[in-house]
């Protein structure tokens, strides 16, 4: 593809989800139709989070992602969870999830 | 800088490490894909969504041709997008619509996340907007380093490091959801979206989180009215 069709191709795809993420803002219609269903749209973002989570553990890329890094990547989340359940500070519980699963995975290779 | 700046700023950068260990995914395999440095970034900064820049650039091999289905192929995974907007608009109260062109760009996932999370805590008076722009700050410039690390020699960082940094989006996630949800319909929220999203994600790849939120969240609105 030369550079006219990469243009195109960013200018198109840039553009139209631009158009997604703007209109909400910007019409007063479905400014109402966001209001008429704000318990629907809270209960989109709570599964919406909770799907990117389980999205993140089960897969590796495109496909199912093998055992032992699901295993990792449960117990990197379960850490965090009894961590922040501990010291109820957030960002100690995100670095010591992250970092055990580190750890582990760095002593597994 | 204000409490509200602050706090979006310290935000955004607890999502850093996961904003760039996705983008360098999003280079690596755009140079896989032999796309131009120059439009792998741009393509970061125009649509700034990884899922539908992996769509596009995985149509890169049918050439010319598939110019068109590359930009609906971007667009429609992008949807989601639509109701993070709706949300955000009653979470953006009395901001004038031309700072709203200029900050809907910055709509993505986490940041509508993290804000939508943050409006929940009522003990603490934040001003949403600029605690979502100030994240948006940090947030995407990550997004464009990590697409030009991996261009340049994304194949050459350490596995361990790679893999440790992508799970700092889930694992912040997680936590926020641990913390958050309040009574029996919301955690049927987040437990059937948990449940629900990698099936649909196998069937359905590159939409399995929006369609499992969309039917999650009307069967639970339905239970809810009854």
């Amino acid at each position: 593809m030369n550079a006219v069709e990469w243009t195109l191709v960013i200018a198109g795809a840039g553009l139209g989800t631009y158009a997604l993420r703007v209109a909400p803002f910007m019409s007063l219609r479905l400014y109402r139709v966001g209001q008429n269903n704000l318990r629907f749209l809270t209960f989109v973002s709570l599964a919406i989070a909770a799907g990117i989570v389980a999205r993140s553990i089960v897969f590796d890329g495109g496909s199912v992602g093998q055992p032992p890094e699901l295993a990792i990547k449960v117990a990197a989340v379960l850490a965090a969870l009894i961590i922040q359940h501990r010291t109820k500070n957030l960002l100690v519980a995100l670095f010591g999830g992250v970092g055990l699963a580190v750890l582990w995975k760095w002593l597994t290779m | 800088m204000n409490a509200s700046r602050k706090q979006g700023f310290r935000a955004g950068v607890s999502v850093i490490p996961s904003f760039i260990a996705i983008f360098i995914g999003f280079g690596v395999a755009a140079r896989v894909a032999d796309v131009p440095a120059p439009a792998a970034v741009l393509l970061t900064i125009a649509v700034f969504a990884a899922p539908a820049q992996f769509a596009i650039i995985e149509l890169t091999g049918q050439g010319a041709a598939a110019i068109v289905q590359m930009i609906f192929a971007g667009v429609l995974i992008n949807l989601r997008f639509f109701l993070m907007s709706l949300t955000l608009a009653h979470l953006f109260t009395g901001v004038p619509r031309l700072r709203m062109l200029a900050s809907a760009q910055f709509v993505a996932a986490s940041t509508f996340l993290l804000t939508f999370f943050q409006s929940r805590k009522k003990s603490e008076h934040v001003n949403l907007h600029e605690f979502f722009i100030s994240m948006a700050v940090v947030v995407f410039p990550a997004a464009v380093v990590g697409t030009l690390i991996g261009v340049a020699f994304g194949t050459n960082l350490p596995p361990a490091f790679m893999f440790g940094a992508s799970l700092f989006l889930p694992v912040y996630f997680a936590l926020l959801l641990s913390s958050d949800v309040k009574g029996r319909y919301e955690i049927m929220a987040v437990l059937c979206g948990f449940v629900f999203t990698p099936p649909v994600e196998t069937l359905l790849p590159g939409w399995g989180v929006f369609v499992s939120a969309l039917v999650v969240a009307a069967a639970i609105t339905v239970a809810e009215k009854r």
